[in-house]
């Protein structure tokens, strides 16, 4: 088991139509000092509006009505990037395979291990926590990049494609004096300290 | 020339019992036993076996030769042949109830008897031999139904086996969460115990699923009982489900309550709902229809017919196949053995009801069986 559960503040989602396996998921992932909210369907999942809490969501893909794989694709369509854990009753290849090609991260066979579902939770919330920073970090350069004014625009786009001063000048036609000051504005505003961070920024903005 | 008969003489007169065993001497037959009363008659039946009683009515005892009669039939199934001086109608009307082999009016010549006790041999002989032929084809058919019962239930394995695995799970994580609750300072008894309860719980979900699944495998004797009809088809129902659920079919029931109980064989007719069950599935897989749904409906009429529907709205059957689909092996599966059907409707035929196959409108097929009311059901 995990020792360090308690540090996770994520909420983990339990989605099965089998009340007692619900209950008993919901009892072991509590067990370890996790949070858990469990649902009966993918349904009940789908309408609850505060989905961005959940670290991981651990899902038996046996549900009724719709299979609930099919779930993975409205996740999908509805750009949510919780990782998921599949469980399933039924070891089939074909499924695994497609399970994880919707964007599983793991794959469980029924009955699964209190031990490789904790180890997957664990996996599944870092991976989830990496995201989330990560997405705020872009967040935050494309909130920088922002404030930036066309001409600096210009000037950061060319600094990342590896121009010299003297280069930028000539191509936007103005004086080496003018780009040197916009771009010392340009690398204060964008929190950079070096050429090497205005390219990975550019990289990261997709510029 | 028939053989030699061993023949038990009661009479209560000890004269013409005399001249009986005299005139059985002359016609080739040999005397095992007399006596003058029906207690006795009985107990000398049973234990010396003769190969008929010649039975006076009027008897010393308690019981009279009607009453003896009787019991030997029920307890060791040998032929009597009444004798008798009158006959009033009362006394053969309760005569002819005991299954009586013949009768002779007292006092008879020799050839009357000879034909009388021939006869009545013959006739025992053909009894016998379809008692046996009648036995045999009875275990024959619960064997062919077993047999079936037990592929059916092979073809379950796989979501039976999912079944059983979903409280196993259940209790293997209410076990660790239970452990995990106890350990280090902060143990947490309370959290401990309900995930020990749960535990308990899902252990005898287990337990009852195999039961269930046991009850319709095993090679257990025909029995007809009283039974809640609708508790019946909600147990066999409930083995199914998971099956059709995996195969993405819903299953729709609609029992009608305060059913009067029935009488008959619980497993055979749980059979014949997994029959007509897993026929509807194969056919909404053959259709590709959208309404992937079995529905199963119970209702009783005013008279205490029950009656049981399972509809599909599936493949449907060519109106000219709505009667041959019973026959041994019709099917029009590739992997069908096509017994199904044919087994489902002996079930009924034996229980005194009926099945048949109705086309559904617009789609699909509706089969039902009916049973009759109870106090018109004979155990066989
Ligand atoms: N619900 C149904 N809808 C359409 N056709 C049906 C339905 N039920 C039965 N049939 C037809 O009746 C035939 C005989 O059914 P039956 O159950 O006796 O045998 P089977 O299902 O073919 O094989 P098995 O012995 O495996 O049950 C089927 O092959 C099918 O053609
Ligand atoms: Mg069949």
């Amino acid at each position: 088991m995990i020792a360090h559960a308690e540090k996770v503040a994520a909420v983990v989602a339990v989605i099965d139509d089998d009340q007692g396996i619900r209950e008993a998921l919901d009892g072991m992932l509590r067990s370890v000092g996790l949070q858990v909210e469990c649902f009966a369907s993918a349904h009940e999942f789908l309408a609850k509006d505060d989905r961005d809490k959940f670290g991981c969501i651990v899902l038996d893909v046996h549900l009724p009505g719709r299979n609930g794989l099919d779930f993975l694709d409205d996740l999908a369509a509805l750009h949510v990037t919780t990782p998921v854990i599949v469980i399933s009753g039924f070891a089939d290849v074909p499924m695994s395979v497609r399970a994880m090609k919707a964007g599983a991260i793991e794959f469980l066979t029924k009955p699964v291990r209190a031990m490789d579902l904790l180890a997957a939770v664990e996996a599944a919330v870092k991976r989830d926590c990496a995201m989330k920073q990560a997405a705020e970090k872009i967040a935050g350069l494309r909130a920088d990049f922002e404030t930036l004014t066309v001409r600096e625009r210009e000037v950061f786009v060319h600094v990342a494609a590896g121009l010299m001063n003297k280069q930028i000048a000539a191509a936007l036609d103005l004086s080496e004096a003018t780009i040197k000051l916009h771009r010392g504005t340009m690398m204060r505003k964008m929190r950079a300290n070096s050429l090497a961070d205005i390219v990975r920024m550019a990289d990261r903005l997709g510029i | 020339m028939t053989t030699r008969a061993r023949v038990m003489v009661v009479e209560d007169d000890r004269i013409v019992a005399r001249d009986i065993g005299e005139q059985l001497g002359r016609i080739g037959h040999s005397v095992i036993g007399v006596t003058a009363r029906g207690e006795a008659a009985v107990e000398l039946a049973i234990s010396n076996r003769p190969d008929l009683v010649l039975m006076d009515i009027r008897l010393e005892g308690e019981i009279d030769g009607i009453d003896a009669a009787r019991h030997i039939r029920a307890r060791c199934q040998i032929p009597v042949v009444f004798l008798t001086a009158y006959a009033d109608d009362e006394t053969i009307r309760r005569a002819s109830e005991a299954e009586p082999f013949g009768y002779l009016l007292k006092p008879f010549e020799d050839l009357q008897l000879r034909t009388v006790i021939e006869m009545a041999l013959y006739k025992d002989r053909a009894d016998r031999k379809l008692r046996e032929s009648t036995a045999a084809l009875q275990v024959a058919q619960a064997e062919l139904a077993r047999m079936s019962r037990i592929t059916t239930m092979g073809q379950l394995t796989a979501s039976i086996a999912h079944e059983v695995n979903q409280p196993l799970m259940a209790v293997v994580m209410n076990a660790e969460a239970c452990v995990q609750w106890l350990k280090g300072e902060k143990a947490n008894v309370g959290e401990a115990r309900a995930a020990a309860e749960r535990a308990i719980a899902e252990g005898h979900r287990a337990g009852a699923i195999i039961q269930r699944v046991r009850a319709i495998a095993r090679n257990a004797p025909v029995v007809f009982e009283e039974h809640d009809l609708n508790e019946m088809i909600e147990s066999v129902l409930s083995i199914v489900q998971p099956e059709l659920s995996r195969q993405g079919i819903a299953l729709d029931v609609y029992l009608q309550p305060g059913q009067p109980s029935i009488v008959g064989d619980r497993v055979q007719l749980q059979q014949v709902m997994l029959n007509l069950v897993s026929n509807a599935a194969d056919a909404i897989n053959a259709s590709g229809t959208q309404q992937r749904r079995v529905t199963v409906v119970s209702a009783m009429d005013p008279l205490g017919e029950v009656c049981v529907t399972v509809e599909d709205a599936g493949v449907g059957i060519d109106p000219d196949h709505l009667d041959v689909i019973f026959n041994p092996f019709f099917t029009t599966k590739r992997d069908g053995i096509g017994m199904g059907l044919s087994i489902c409707r002996s079930i009924l035929d034996a229980h005194g009801g009926r099945l048949w196959a109705e086309p559904r409108v617009p789609t699909g097929t509706c089969f039902r069986f009916t049973l009759p009311p109870r106090m018109l059901q004979v155990a066989p």
